[in-house]
């Protein structure tokens, strides 16, 4: 497959993951960009993958959990808070912004953890070899990161896995 | 309580919101991969310097349909510079021995593709300015008894000019590149790319040509294809239509003041990003992001008369919706592209 190919492919895919990772839209689209930029330049190596796509993805997850450390961004705010007029969104719109919100706070990793576990749908292994740790960092991640979030577990296996990790943290902690 | 479901739903609506640039996104990593050449090479070492001289952009898209075959007296063109739509691409980097000179304006027009930039020397005196200007903008023409010159290996004119005509001035702009009658040099750093270096606002004696071509060479302008960059970004703006100028200012070392000028009939908004204390206006409204000041206000298009187009709620959203490239301008690679700085 040729760099043409893949990127008319893939780049929209890439900039929605890159969307969900990054802070904001505009660094989506840097992230992607120097990737896609890096990614031409070793184009004959990457295309002799089997998957291609997995190592681009990768280096998505990386730049963006590196872009804040090289490249943080501010966001403004009036030094006086004024009155503001809050929008009429229903209770689980408002609780989905609040979400994304949330996961923004996470820590680089843990945030890339958690979306490619639901997001991308990726199993530990793959999650694993996305952040180059091991499997039970990646659990370590997810369960930090759904604490967090204070979502309820309801996949079963996920559940028990990360029960364990829960019991762990208890143990530690006690 | 929220589920896992939950999670994914958020994160699927958040994906939604993902830019539609792909095909963008595609054209500029091509265009930014062209075979090594010696020209790249240059760029590469200029490029190092420029991150320790905390370079500016500058996008030179100068196409010169004015030819003449003996090149001394170039045949005056025939309109004034037309607004192009096309997105600003910065061709040149100015590469600037940062210990010789103190201040850099840039004025940038997205809608227009004209960048120029000022540069003063520590100790004040004669400044100078290098403009470019949009496709097919730039009339040699305007050069009094030009003489052909040789610059960096490229053909230009050494000649004298009353007026260059620049962008279309707002009240946001300063400073007009109005320098004449003055000395000035025009160069082809590339194909139809053509870069103008005339002394500055406050210049006072004309420089020789000697002076110009030797200040132009060591200026080292690049031809460059990554798009050209602005260090904030605006999320909000109340409505549509508005009208895009950016202006920049600062020392490497020291200071940035940054602004964008919107204007949409007679009001306009100036959002200003800078390192240093902004007094507050009337009407307007001051803020901060991270060490940075960030100031708001409106007023009437060519005056300085406050005006109170928007309530104070609305310039707040204003404020909050604003992010600042940081940790340093000098890192300008992370600034925004043009294209990015409005919502």
């Amino acid at each position: 497959v040729t760099f043409e190919e893949y990127a008319q492919q893939h780049t929209r895919r890439l900039l929605r993951l890159a969307t969900v990772l990054a802070r904001d839209r505009g660094t989506a689209e840097d992230v992607v960009q120097e990737v896609l930029i890096r990614a031409l330049a070793s184009w004959p190596k990457i295309s002799r993958l089997s998957h291609p796509h997995a190592y681009l993805r990768r280096m998505v997850v990386n730049e963006c959990v590196s872009w804040r450390r090289k490249w943080g961004r501010v966001q403004a705010a009036p030094d006086v808070e004024l009155d503001r007029s809050t929008a009429d969104h229903g209770g689980r719109h408002a609780d989905r912004d609040e979400l994304i919100a949330e996961l923004r706070k996470l820590a680089p990793k843990v945030r890339a953890a958690i979306v490619l576990r639901y997001f991308e749908g990726l199993s530990d292994a793959e999650i694993a070899d996305s952040l180059r740790c091991q499997q039970s960092t990646v659990r370590g991640y997810i369960h930090r990161g759904l604490k967090a979030l204070r979502i309820e577990l309801t996949d079963t296996e996920q559940q028990s896995a990360i029960r364990d990790l829960a019991h762990q943290d208890r143990r530690t902690h006690s | 309580v929220r589920t896992e479901n939950d999670l994914r739903i958020a994160l699927e609506h958040r994906a939604d919101q993902a830019p539609e640039t792909s095909q963008t996104l595609i054209a500029r990593a091509l265009a930014d991969q062209p075979p090594p050449s010696p020209v790249r090479a240059r760029l590469s070492i200029g490029l190092a310097v420029a991150m320790v001289a905390a370079l500016i952009a500058v996008p030179l898209a100068v196409r010169q349909a004015v030819r003449n075959s003996n090149g001394t007296h170039p045949t005056p063109a025939a309109s004034s510079p037309a607004p192009s739509n096309k997105k600003v691409t910065a061709l040149s980097w100015v590469t600037l021995p940062t210990d010789n000179w103190y201040q850099r304006d840039m004025y940038g027009y997205p809608n227009q593709e004209n960048i120029f930039i000022t540069l003063v020397p520590p100790a004040g005196g004669n400044g100078i300015v290098i403009v470019d200007f949009p496709p097919g903008g730039f009339d040699t023409g305007q050069l009094a008894r030009a003489k052909p010159v040789t610059v960096d290996g490229h053909r230009g004119y050494f000649g004298q000019i009353t007026t260059m005509t620049g962008p279309k001035p707002t009240a946001g702009l300063r400073y007009h590149p109005v320098v004449g009658p003055h000395t000035a040099l025009a160069w082809e750093i590339a194909p139809d790319q053509w870069v103008v270096l005339s002394e500055g606002y406050y210049g006072l004696v004309d420089m020789t040509e000697s002076q110009l071509v030797s200040t132009a060479t060591s200026l080292g302008l690049r031809p460059r294809s990554t798009p050209n960059r602005f260090p904030f970004k605006v999320g909000y703006l109340p409505g549509s239509g508005w009208q895009l100028h950016t202006y920049f200012v600062g020392n490497p070392k020291y200071t940035m003041w940054a602004q964008i000028s919107l204007t949409r009939g007679s009001t306009e908004l100036l959002i200003s990003v800078s390192t240093e204390p902004t007094v507050a206006y009337p009407n307007g409204l001051n803020g901060h992001a991270g060490r940075f000041v960030v100031q708001v206000l409106q007023r009437e298009v060519g005056t300085e008369k406050p005006v109170t187009a928007f309530d104070s709620a609305t310039l707040a959203k204003i404020i909050h919706s604003i992010v600042v490239a940081s940790p340093s301008y000098q890192e300008s690679s992370s600034w925004f592209t043009f294209d990015q700085l409005l919502p």
